[in-house]
């Protein structure tokens, strides 16, 4: 009961009905905007945290660890991000290589942590119904930021290079610091957000929601079988796609003979499709249950995608676009089913632990499949990244099988799992 | 350039994608049945005071058909296809005609009236462009040109020297007679000439498949010294139309890049319908001698044009085994873009080409990725079914 009166008093309620329920009196009247138990504030927490994942993912690259973090963790990654990106920019302006990786390092540290910021503050303020919207419009931004990059640096380094009248390693630098602007952003970002919570704290007098963000590897045991079948999808799968994308614009111009423009939106395409289509997905996830069932359905999409761009001359807008829809379901009925199989004082580990491995496969495959390419060609590699998502495929059919011969909850209609939440209630 | 309408359903001259990877997949296999082979000879015919004129004739016997491939440097460099159906013809020569100024009759393969087809190809010029302020790169002409090097005008080496029985090959290499700018003090153009018994692909890009009815020659550029910071060279290709029409080119695009990454295109010339010659090359070239993706060049040929109009270096050789009035059509092939790799990074160049007869080889899926796709495809499917089978049938749970 109190679970559905909390869930009740979301997003939507407001005016002093729930102030004399969980929290003491709120001395004196604010203005919408500034009071933490309103919509509107709420609105522009949530955007400023939008806003802290468009910056990061417009430039991130991803790191294998996570830390415990509060508010200042949040403003000190982000200024990891800052100077990571500086370092990056002066590295290209001063054409060493070295320097531009330790930059990328620098950045990857920050970066990577703030995506657990946005998690944390997400669970702190959203708490409830409203968290799967939430999660699906944070991995919204995040991608329209890779796809703004996408489309835009091209263009920038294209007009940075008719001012400074030359091509080569400063334009890239200059480009690069100018592209940090989103980086500055983003810390402005953080800084509202850490200032935001310090005085909702304050006025609440609320704890931080708990979610376990601190890890135990001494945990790592314990996770159970269907938990290594859900790392085993979640790490084929994102090997199959992001490395993709990476390689494929050469791709593009090369077999579907698309010029170098066409070529970067098509490449677009899949972050441009996630955008909207990741909260739809994680209301209709939400809506009917039946995760496994999605999860198959993505794979199953992702490899046919993939068999249309490798053994045929269709226009790749097809595949591109399914391989965009099926990104996104998989994104919103995977993530969620950790949850359904690991108690909550392990959720932190069991995420990190996803991420770092997803992080870890990412790296590697990323340089065999350029190693593939060089030698053997885009149709091998094609194969390779079918032959990944087929590995997924076997961890979800398998996955499904044990699920069913334990009777797990993986696979629970959305139904079936409220009536489950109501018995444990009574 | 003549190319079928835009690839949609699949490779080849427009059939549906489903058709044709069938017939890939068919085709792999036919690689392991028993296959016939040529026996092959090299010969370079002396001429009638034994001096080396650099005449090599291939004969490659089958069962029951012979292909001549008389390659020379007299005049510009020039190959002559002739098939025949028996086992018995061979070429003869008359020296003293040859080298007279109307070598007409001088080469004729013996007996006449078993000859299947006849063609012949000519290397004409070498050309080379300034592609300093070219950004378009499919532009015609690449960029503003330099005077052209007339191949009838280069001295050739003795090929005796370089004949490999081992690898049935042997190399060309020329230099211009005047040479004023000493472009080619330290360098050279070379033409290497591989006859096959066999089918076979050979492991240095492109990588073009061959089969016994084929002979592969590799043009290339080392060591030249360019006439501009950027430059682009190309050659001009003569050919002899088998009527009154010149031959038709085809681009055929594929799904395939195994063995040239990044190319889907193969380029061909055909004489008329099948069965008879053809030329085949993959739209690439290579700047560096290893080959690879970091070192391709793009090739681009243009259209065939009949030539009547405007005089080519010619050859005494296709003027001694068809007769003095023919209709030549040419082509050009360009090599680079004004930006990525180009002959500048070290000054090589190299380009290859099939000539054979019959029906042009296919380049089919390797067995590699059929057994990946075989087993990526079969192994979910398979534990999908035993597993529902294990559920349905197996110990039952409460």
């Amino acid at each position: 009961m109190e679970e559905e009166e909390e869930e009740a008093r979301g997003l939507l309620a407001d005016g002093p009905d729930d102030a004399g329920r969980d929290a003491p009196a709120v001395p004196g009247a604010l203005p919408a905007l500034c009071d933490p138990r309103r919509l509107a504030h709420r609105l522009l927490v949530l955007l400023l945290m939008c806003f802290l994942g468009f910056a990061i993912f417009a430039m991130i690259i991803r790191l294998p660890f996570r830390l415990r973090l509060n508010g200042w963790g949040t403003i000190i990654f982000s200024c990891f991000v800052c100077i990571g990106q500086v370092i990056f920019a002066l590295g290209g302006i001063f054409n060493a290589f070295w320097l531009m990786e330790f930059g990328r390092f620098v950045f990857g540290i920050g970066g990577e942590s703030l995506a657990v910021a946005q998690n944390t503050y997400a669970v702190s303020w959203f708490k409830g119904k409203e968290l799967n919207l939430v999660f699906g419009l944070q991995l919204s931004m995040a991608r329209i930021g890779s796809t703004v990059n996408m489309n835009l640096m091209g263009w920038l380094y294209s007009k940075v290079e008719a001012s400074l009248g030359s091509a080569g390693h400063t334009t890239l630098g200059v480009t690069l610091m100018i592209g940090g602007i989103t980086c500055i952003l983003s810390l402005i970002c953080a800084l509202a957000l850490a200032y935001l919570d310090q005085r909702a704290e304050r006025i609440l007098h609320k704890e931080q929601g708990k979610t376990g963000e601190v890890i135990k590897l001494t945990d790592v045991k314990d996770f159970s079988l269907p938990l290594w079948l859900i790392f085993i999808i979640c790490v084929f799968y994102y090997v199959a796609v992001f490395p993709f994308i990476g390689l494929g614009k050469v791709f593009f111009i090369e077999k579907f003979g698309f010029s170098s423009q066409a070529a970067s939106a098509i490449n677009s395409v899949v972050y441009v499709i996630s955008a909207p289509m990741s909260p739809i997905f994680g209301l209709m996830v939400d809506k009917t249950g039946k995760n496994i069932i999605w999860v198959l359905c993505a794979v199953v999409t992702t490899l046919a995608s993939h068999m249309l761009l490798a053994f045929t001359l269709w226009n790749p807008w097809i595949a591109m676009s399914l391989l965009g829809l099926s990104y996104s379901l998989l994104a919103c009925a995977l993530w969620p089913m950790v949850a359904f199989v690991v108690p909550e004082h392990q959720l932190g580990t069991a995420y990190g632990f996803m991420q770092s491995i997803q992080n870890l496969g990412l790296a590697i495959i990323s340089i065999l499949a350029g190693m593939i390419l060089d030698t053997r060609g885009y149709l091998f590699l094609e194969v390779f990244f079918i032959a990944c998502v087929s590995l997924s495929l076997l961890a979800v059919v398998l996955l499904y099988l044990v699920n069913r011969a334990r009777g797990g909850n993986l696979n629970y209609s959305a139904r079936q799992r409220e009536e489950m939440k109501l018995s444990h209630a009574e | 350039m003549c190319s079928c309408e835009e690839p949609r359903w699949g490779w080849g001259h427009c059939a549906p994608g489903p058709i044709l990877l069938l017939g890939l997949l068919l085709a792999a296999p036919f690689g392991l049945l028993g296959e016939e082979t040529r026996q092959v000879t090299l010969e370079v015919i002396p001429d009638s005071m034994g001096l080396p004129q650099n005449l090599l004739h291939i004969r490659a016997v089958g069962t029951n058909s012979t292909l001549h491939y008389v390659w020379s440097s007299l005049g510009p460099p020039a190959v002559l296809l002739v098939a025949t159906n028996t086992p018995h013809s061979d070429l003869s020569v008359n020296w003293s005609r040859l080298l007279s100024p109307e070598p007409d009759g001088a080469l004729m393969v013996l007996p006449k009236d078993s000859i299947q087809f006849s063609s012949a190809l000519v290397f004409t010029r070498l050309f080379e462009f300034d592609s300093t302020n070219t950004s378009d790169v499919a532009a015609e002409p690449p960029g503003k040109p330099y005077p052209p090097y007339s191949l009838a005008e280069f001295s050739w080496n003795n090929i005796t020297d370089s004949l490999d029985p081992a690898t049935l090959s042997a190399t060309f290499r020329g230099h211009p007679n005047q040479d004023p700018t000493r472009a080619f003090a330290n360098g050279s153009l070379a033409f290497r000439v591989q006859a096959f018994s066999r089918s076979g692909r050979p492991a240095q890009p492109p990588r073009l498949l061959h089969t016994m009815d084929t002979c592969q020659l590799e043009v290339a550029l080392v060591g030249a010294s360019p006439r501009g910071n950027r430059s682009l060279f190309g050659l001009e290709v003569a050919t002899l139309g088998q009527g009154p029409d010149c031959p038709s080119m085809q681009e055929q695009h594929s799904i395939d890049d195994e063995y040239a990454p990044a190319v889907f295109q193969l380029d061909q010339l055909l004489w008329g319908s099948l069965p008879s010659g053809f030329v085949q090359w993959r739209p690439v070239a290579f700047s560096q001698k290893q080959g690879g993706r970091e070192s391709a060049l793009p090739c681009q040929a243009s259209p065939l044009h009949p030539t009547l109009a405007y005089p080519l270096p010619q050859s005494p050789i296709v003027r001694a085994f068809f007769g003095s009035h023919n209709n030549f059509c040419a082509f050009n092939l360009t090599f680079g873009a004004s930006t990525g790799p180009g002959y500048w990074d070290q000054h090589y160049l190299s380009w290859s080409m099939l000539l054979g007869v019959g029906t042009p080889p296919v380049d089919a899926l390797s067995p590699l990725v059929l057994g990946i796709m075989a087993v990526a495809l079969g192994a979910p499917g398979f534990m999908l079914l035993a597993g529902g089978l294990f559920l349905l049938l197996g110990p039952k749970r409460k």
